[in-house]
């Protein structure tokens, strides 16, 4: 019985150390300027009508539905796709905690109860703390992960002139597969006014 | 002092099972490379021919295994035919109340992880209970295992998800060992043997396409396909590895169920119910044996017409209603050990 409890508390105490080893605040170190990560832009084809209705007191967009819905972003692969590290709350992480602890007192009542703790099963406790042991100071101390690199995003479209600045309601119909945006004729006047003239042709 | 030398009887074991293993082995070997050559179109040809007949023999093949009178063992089946049934509606509902609950990534996180808990929770319900009926088992372990993958799926859902689709073909494997263990003892060393080559030709696969380019997600049908083998839980891992590592497996699997198991666990025509104990109980039991049977090939015969008529919807529903045969299999294999 002794000789158990000795083999415990050698199983025990290096813990201890990795715990307290784990927690140790990194040695200060130059850390080179965060990248900008921006959440990639999504893109997906569609059809524009522009459609000028008389009555519109205000501007709307309509978007369909279809063109907006997304399974959990499992849909397209354009970098948003579903991770293990989405969603990953602490609460998961408390529950897995629960789980493992239940795992661990279950696992040592298996031992105790049949008998198993012979030498040979201690042995192989020490064994698979020992590798246990090494992973996670292993773990502790590997450097963080590098940041994953920005999506490649479409080349910005500079210069562009401002046609129309207003309020707009923004619809989405269930139905349908096209965009539309319906504006009265005063916006569209707005609009057409705004729009640069195309450089005419310099009689010869 | 007696000369004569007699052959011991697992001398003779292996060339028994020598046709056998060789079958298996040609078609562990073709479908290796054919999953590793074409892995999508190997995926779409062997889902449309075998997906249908394989559940048809897999339910015809434990209709042998139930007894016909469940006695001490009908709570032990009615729990699991129970969990089947509500596991698998519980999977087929996920994806129509994530709209509806306006989940995010932390709902289908906790959604997922909560199925899977559910599972392992059943299936370690499974096996403590088995372990006490005859012949008691001394699986104690389970419950401690059950409780370490509760943690590690509830940090890793999806990878436990995959390791299911992944397993599940290997399941078929260690029922086919304790089906030859009851009905063909002497197969066993050269099932063994076929067993070691399958690592050895995963290993081919993974040495050949460690690094193949990704496979086109150009249609829904591939996309899906290269979903199904994990291509967005594993990153870093080649799509073309993923599929064609997915399709041998399932290949393997329905070789199991459509060849090996009905050469060795019914040995008689598959319409033939002289081997289905239920079967015996009364004309009743019989007819509503062949009404089941027959219903089941109205649904494989159906299947095909839906695979022709809409191949990646079909697929899509198939894969959310296997699952109930995927379960089925965990009570007949604890049955069986």
């Amino acid at each position: 019985m002794r000789m158990r409890a000795f083999y415990m508390a050698a199983l025990l105490l290096p813990l201890s150390w990795t715990v307290a080893y784990a927690d140790i605040a990194p040695k200060p170190r130059p850390t080179p300027a965060p990248i900008p990560n921006p959440a990639p832009v999504q893109s997906k084809d569609a059809n524009l009508i522009v459609q000028v209705d008389p009555n519109a007191k205000e501007a709307r967009l309509i978007v369909p539905r279809s063109l907006l819905n997304r399974r959990a972003g499992l849909d397209v692969d354009d970098g948003t796709r579903l991770t293990e590290a989405d969603g990953r709350s602490n609460r998961h992480v408390i529950i897995a905690g629960v789980a493992l602890a239940l795992a661990m007192s279950c696992g040592g009542l298996w031992l105790v109860r049949r008998n198993r703790l012979n030498n040979s099963g201690l042995m192989v406790c020490l064994a698979v703390s020992a590798g246990l042991i090494v992973g996670t100071v292993a773990l502790a101390n590997a450097r963080a992960p590098s940041p994953a690199p920005p999506p490649p995003q479409p080349a910005p479209v500079a210069n562009l002139a401002k046609l129309f600045d207003g309020k707009i309601r923004v619809e989405t119909p269930a139905d349908g597969d096209s965009i539309r945006l319906v504006v009265n004729q005063e916006m569209l006047d707005k609009i057409v006014k705004g729009a640069p003239t195309a450089p005419q042709p310099k009689p010869e | 002092m007696s000369t004569i030398i007699t052959t011991p009887p697992r001398a003779a074991v292996p060339i028994r099972g020598f046709v056998l293993a060789g079958a298996m082995l040609a078609l562990a070997g073709a479908a290796a490379f054919l999953a590793g050559w074409t892995p999508i179109l190997f995926s779409i040809v062997t889902v449309f021919l075998f997906a249908g007949p394989h559940n048809w023999l897999e339910a015809r093949y434990f209709l042998t295994r139930l007894p016909a009178r469940w006695g001490k063992l009908r709570s032990f089946f009615v729990f699991a035919f129970a969990g089947v049934f509500a596991l698998t509606g519980a999977f087929a509902l996920l994806p129509w109340l994530a709209g509806p609950l306006q989940w995010g990534p932390d709902g289908w996180h906790s959604a997922v992880a909560g199925w899977n808990t559910l599972v392992i929770g059943w299936i370690a319900a499974l096996v403590l209970w088995r372990s006490r009926q005859n012949p008691r088992r001394n699986w104690g372990l389970a419950l401690p295992v059950a409780f370490l993958l509760i943690a590690v799926t509830w940090m890793f859902p999806y990878h436990v998800g995959l390791a299911l689709v992944f397993l599940h073909p290997l399941m078929a494997l260690w029922l086919l060992d304790r089906e030859l263990r009851r009905s063909r003892p002497a197969w066993r060393p050269a099932y063994h043997v076929c067993l070691v080559a399958l690592p050895v030709l995963l290993g081919l696969l993974w040495w050949k396409l460690f690094n193949a380019p990704p496979l086109p997600g150009d249609t829904e049908l591939r996309d899906a396909i290269t979903r199904h083998a994990g291509a967005d839980v594993l990153h870093g891992i080649s799509s073309h590895l993923l599929v064609a590592t997915h399709t041998f497996l399932e290949m393997v699997h329905y070789g199991v169920w459509v060849l090996a198991m009905p050469l060795i666990g019914l040995r008689i025509a598959p319409w033939k119910l002289s081997n289905v104990p239920m079967a015996r109980r009364s004309l009743a039991w019989r007819m509503a044996i062949v009404a089941l049977l027959l219903f089941g090939l109205s649904i494989v015969i159906v299947l095909w017409a839906f695979f022709l008529a809409d191949y990646p919807t079909t697929r899509y529903v198939y894969f959310t209603v296997a699952l109930l045969h995927v379960l089925a299999e965990v009570p007949f294999l604890l049955r069986a050990l």
